[in-house]
């Protein structure tokens, strides 16, 4: 019976033993070692184990008796779920077998009501029967409502050997671990003194029609958790390893300080007590200590104590994910709010610690090290971060920390790579993270070297920082290239592990993937363009003026070449295959569009005009102008009218092939859609952000859609985006739609660098090419940087276009782009007026400039095609009603508004600007207008 | 509690969608037992086992209406059963793991589907035969199966009832689990063992 150690593979009485000690949960960690060899490596001994486990499985599960519980109550979850999903608009998809399927979801909903029924049923009689014929102690009076009743005996229960007890309270069904210490105290309310419990509101043929309350109310003793529908795990515990109060008289009859827990799985529910209130929402925690949640506490300024409970949600393994990394973050930012920052390695290295296996956690704790204050002090040999008093030796923190994210990084890195199907888009946050890391800000001169962070830097190792922008050159004075290497431990460089991280980027959510080449391709632009050449200050060529013939002049460039200004100085080279970025841009701007066609067919508008909160009954009202849509899509730009309108759309959607199709609109105010009896309703006053989302089945054919908006005051916005089978990657049926396509970008980018090449003719043809494809229309955004070099422009006069508007008002221009614009002006302005300012960041600028993606506006593309295809003449116009389409014969010079490339509210006539959200960058607003 | 006979699959087709609702739960109902043996053996851990297969029956449920009745149901469930013990071993962290190599799960999850034993009636066959076998254990033996598993005591709490050491009680059990893997096989045909008295009891 003894075990051997000197066996090879266990034999059968060490395996025995092995299966013993198992069974007892003492298995040490050689022990354990043994079992799994001989499990995993002969046939024997795992059938051995099977015939083993199976009987202890089997008993197990006789003794809990409750077979058809756990099926019960899986239905039961799941429709609550369900019903909370279609609460929040979110239609979940149960896909019966075709054959069985019924055409509306609500005959499937009392379907799943039936079968619970007989489900759950069951599983309370079961239930009961064990009770008695067990010869144990019932220990719950299920079924019934047990008022007042006295549960749960915790010593003879440990949560190991019996599974949960079911019991009702009023309309809802509770599962408490068996140790739990609850009683249920009368309808809808329970007291959970310790333990955990889970809470579902009874749905369906589950619900009882005479039970009263709807809200079940649990008292604990750090606060009251109160939930009308939904379903959720609370959890009350004891808070260890507290220290004594020394100022405390100490009493032995005191209860111990108590910590409850809330994690809403579905619907919402709200932890209150007399200090606190806090709304958790599915897959939110909450956490109550003396009656105090910790984000309530945060937001009202009493650090520490939130600090507090932070940590100790921390400290719990089985507190994960990114719910245990946000709780990271908020514990960070409660130190940073204290000016604790010493402790704040403390804090994230704990939480890498206990949660070494999560991949979420780490990732965190590795954006809060970048984000901690980089500087400290060497007191007696301890370092102390952001020391205010600079005592000591003053130390840079940030290649350090730099590392210890890189290293953190490195190890949720295979961690993500599990579950890269699961959550493709987070993990590929995860390696733009891990890219931004691995360039870290740094100029591109350090990508060529590879980052060592096998081992961290001593505090206080100087932090070699090179000052030459310009890239890096090998031996032969060529420019240095990074390609993409076979795995991230084959890099030879960091430009090579940056490279790679796009890669994964495109791997694990393979939608970004034309984002992710154009990100690559933006690079190369940034660091071998020919404005790179201008930057030193001599420009290289004045407008209207072609230097003449020679190395340097950038009208005679291939498609090939390029002259950028290299370590060595400005140099005529041509660009590898490859990294070509020209050849790249072409690539991304060829890509099949994503966007799916347009399915509106016949439709027409009625137009509307008064004041309202909500959507008027738009049948009892006197349209004002009606007539078909030209763009065929639900277009707000068929009235000049900003305020106090509204529209209704009607007309059919083809549908091409049968299935269910999500339906989803954002508006600013308030907007409906229909579809027969199907209804997507965004109503009310709100901004654009709000959105709403409907799943309907369709069948292949015609089908009639309405759609119905207004607006009150302010911006406005109506969005419909539709996807479904012949619809992936989402049709939009508004002419407004969210940000701009790659494709789009692409097209920008080349027309400019050609500009920058003073190669117009080809810059020409890519305006055109992207006039054709994408329309005209035309967004002015308070982007001033970009206004103030169109103003500017071929004329070289004027204040900034933002400061020469008229009519400008806060409301028309979102602070934060009136910041930017601030920014970016005065930067813009030092730097290099003539080249394109398209790129908010230089190359090297920030960690973020080759890792994140950056979008080029095309405010100023806009104008500038006018100008270039006019000559320099040009004016931008908000145009009523027509459609998008390619340039008409323009007349010139018809207003001196016009020649300075302002950008007039023609259809208004009071010359007034409008701008939209940067959000809604792809907002077909205004247009080009030649004539 | 018990579940109804398996329908032939050429009856299924004409059922109306309540019934392949109620057939759907009667399944997943019925094989519950066996899911739990499959992902306990998966994970030899009580405590994880019971959480996955809560969120295995949920994931079960809502793909219902994936679900085809002529296929066999076990084969299907186990299939997310097996998701959920990878899901729950990533969350738990390896080092808390029993078996800690996916190539053991997978070994695992083989010899599982290799037994013969496991037919679609829902393991009704070998929950009737434990009943027998546990019938025919000895006295002390049976009491402390009852009692641990039943009413979920510690070893050491029916240690000190009967006078024993922990550890006699929890070779007790240990040979008892033995014993009955031994009679249940007899009983189903595939062996001759009969329970062994323990000369111990």
């Amino acid at each position: 019976m003894n075990p051997d150690p000197n066996h090879e593979s266990p034999g059968g009485d060490e395996f025995d033993a092995l299966l013993l000690k198992l069974s007892l949960g003492d298995l040490t960690e050689d022990e354990r070692a043994r079992l799994e060899d001989g499990v995993r490596g002969d046939e024997a001994l795992r059938q051995r184990y099977l015939e083993y486990i199976e009987i202890d499985a089997m008993l197990r599960w006789r003794a809990n008796g409750k077979t058809a519980l756990n099926a019960a109550e899986a239905a039961a979850a799941a429709e609550a779920e369900a019903e909370a999903e279609a609460g929040s608009g979110r239609v979940p998809a149960p896909k019966p077998d075709g054959r069985r399927r019924r055409a509306g979801g609500r005959g499937r909903i009392a379907w799943i009501g039936a079968g619970i029924a007989a489900a759950a049923a069951c599983a309370m009689i079961g239930f009961l029967d064990w009770g008695r014929d067990g010869g144990t102690d019932p220990v719950v009076a299920g079924g019934g409502a047990p008022e007042g009743a006295a549960l749960a005996q915790a010593q003879s229960h440990p949560v190991e050997r019996a599974m949960a007890k079911v019991q009702r309270a009023g309309d809802w069904l509770i599962r408490a671990d068996a140790d739990a210490d609850f009683a249920v105290a009368g309808d809808g309310a329970l007291n959970l003194v310790r333990g955990a419990l889970y809470a579902e509101r009874a749905s369906g043929a589950l619900a009882d029609a005479d039970a009263g309350s709807d809200t079940l109310t649990i008292s604990t003793p750090a606060g009251t958790v109160t939930s009308c529908a939904g379903r959720f795990h609370l959890e009350t515990l004891p808070i260890e390893n507290q220290e004594p109060d020394p100022n405390m008289d100490t009493n032995a009859n005191a209860k111990p300080n108590a910590l409850t827990r809330l994690f809403v799985i579905a619907g919402s529910a709200i932890l209150a007590n007399a200090g606190a209130e806090a709304q958790t929402d599915p897959g939110e925690i909450a956490a109550a200590e003396q009656g105090q949640t910790p984000q309530k506490l945060q937001a009202d300024g009493n650090y520490a104590e939130a600090l507090a409970i932070y940590e100790k949600l921390l400290a719990d393994r089985g507190h994960g994910g990114k719910a245990a990394a946000d709780d990271l973050q908020s514990a960070f930012q409660c130190l940073n709010q204290l000016a604790r920052y010493s402790a704040i390695d403390p804090l994230l290295e704990d939480a890498a610690k206990v949660h070494a296996d999560d991949w979420r956690v780490l990732w965190r704790a590795a954006t809060l090290y970048q984000n901690a204050p980089h500087y400290g002090s060497m007191i007696e040999n301890e370092f102390a971060r952001a020391d205010q008093d600079q005592r000591g030796r003053r130390i840079d923190m940030s290649e350090r920390d730099r590392i210890r994210a890189l290293q953190l990084m490195a190890a949720a890195m295979p961690l993500a790579q599990r579950v890269i199907g699961e959550d493709g888009a987070a993990v590929a946050d995860f390696y733009a993270d891990l890219g931004g890391l691995v360039t870290g800000g740094r100029q591109v001169w350090n990508w060529q070297y590879l980052t060592d962070f096998s081992k961290l830097p001593e505090y206080g190792d100087p932090t070699y920082w090179s000052s030459n922008g310009a890239p890096p050159v090998d031996e032969e004075g060529n420019a240095k290239f990074y390609e993409v290497p076979e795995s991230w431990a084959a890099a030879a460089n960091d430009g090579e592990r940056w490279r790679w991280t796009l890669e994964q980027q495109k791997k694990a959510d393979p939608t970004r993937a034309l984002r992710v080449d154009y990100a690559y391709a933006y690079h190369l632009w940034q660091l071998f363009g020919v404005h790179t050449a201008g930057a030193l200050g001599t420009p290289l060529l004045e407008d209207g003026e072609i230097m003449p013939e020679g190395r340097y002049t950038a009208h005679t460039l291939t498609k090939q070449e390029t002259i950028a200004r290299l370590a060595t100085g400005v140099q005529r080279f041509a660009l590898p295959a490859g990294h070509n970025f020209i050849e790249r841009f072409e690539a991304v701007a060829s890509a099949p569009l994503e966007e799916a066609p347009n399915p509106l067919r016949n439709l027409r508008f009625k137009l509307y005009e008064g004041d309202w909160d909500k959507l008027p009954d738009f049948a009892k009202l006197e349209p004002k102008a009606e007539g078909e849509v030209p763009s065929g899509t639900f277009d707000l730009e068929l009235t000049d009218r900003r305020e106090h309108f509204g529209f209704v759309f009607e007309g059919e959607i083809e549908i091409g092939e049968a299935g269910e199709f999500k339906f989803q609109i954002w508006s600013d105010d308030g907007s409906r859609l229909t579809i027969g009896d199907f209804v997507v309703d965004n109503d009310g006053l709100h901004g654009s952000g709000q959105s709403n989302t409907g799943t309907v089945k369709l069948e292949a054919g015609t089908h009639k859609i309405r759609a119905e908006f207004f607006e009150k005051n302010g911006e406005e916005t109506f969005i419909a985006q539709c996807w479904g089978p012949g619809m992936e990657e989402g049709a939009y049926l508004s002419r407004m739609r969210h940000g701009t396509l790659p494709q789009e970008d692409a097209l920008t980018q080349l027309a400019q660098l050609h500009e920058n090449r003073q190669q117009f003719e080809n810059a020409a043809d890519y305006w055109r090419r992207s006039i054709a494809q994408f329309g005209a229309a035309e967004l002015l955004e308070a982007r001033p940087a970009r206004a103030d070099h169109a103003a500017v422009g071929a004329h070289g006069v004027g204040a900034p276009l933002h400061e020469r508007r008229p009519g400008r008002s806060a409301g028309h221009v979102p602070q934060r782009d009136a910041d930017r614009l601030h920014r970016d002006g005065g930067r813009l302005r030092g730097v290099d007026r003539r080249s394109e300012g398209v790129s908010e960041e230089r190359p090297g600028a920030g960690q973020r400039s080759a890792g994140a993606v950056r979008q080029p506006r095309r405010a100023i593309a806009r104008r500038r095609r006018s100008q270039v295809s006019e000559g320099g003449e040009g004016r931008v116009v908000r145009e009523g009603r027509s459609r998008a389409g390619p340039l008409e014969p323009a007349d010139r010079g018809e207003s001196a508004a016009a020649g300075d490339g302002r950008v007039l509210d023609q259809g208004a006539g009071d010359g007034r600007q409008r701008d939209l959200p940067a959000r809604l960058g792809g907002g077909h607003r205004h247009r080009l207008q030649k004539r | 509690m018990n579940p109804a006979p398996p329908q032939r699959a050429a009856d299924l087709a004409s059922l109306d969608p309540d019934d392949a609702t109620a057939l759907f739960v009667e399944r997943l109902t019925a094989c519950q037992g066996q899911l739990f043996a499959y992902i306990y053996a998966l994970t030899a851990d009580a405590e994880m086992a019971k959480d996955a297969l809560q969120e295995a029956n949920r994931q079960l449920w809502r793909k219902a209406g994936d679900y085809d009745p002529d296929r066999e149901f076990l084969p299907w469930a186990k299939a997310f059963a097996f998701n959920q013990v990878r899901a729950a071993r990533t969350k738990r962290g390896r080092e808390r793991l029993v078996f800690r190599e996916d190539e053991t799960i997978h070994a695992i999850a083989d010899g599982f589907a290799a037994e013969a034993h496991q037919p679609e009636s829902g393991g009704s066959d070998r929950a009737a035969a434990l009943e027998v076998c546990l019938g025919k254990l000895g006295g002390d033996a049976r009491a402390a199966i009852d009692r641990y598993y039943g009413r979920g005591e510690e070893v050491a709490a029916i240690a000190e009832s009967l006078g024993r050491r922990a550890n006699t009680v929890a070779v007790m059990l240990h040979r008892a689990r033995i014993a009955l893997a031994g009679c249940i096989r007899a009983a189903l045909g595939d062996g001759e063992t009969e329970p062994e008295p323990d000369p111990t009891l």
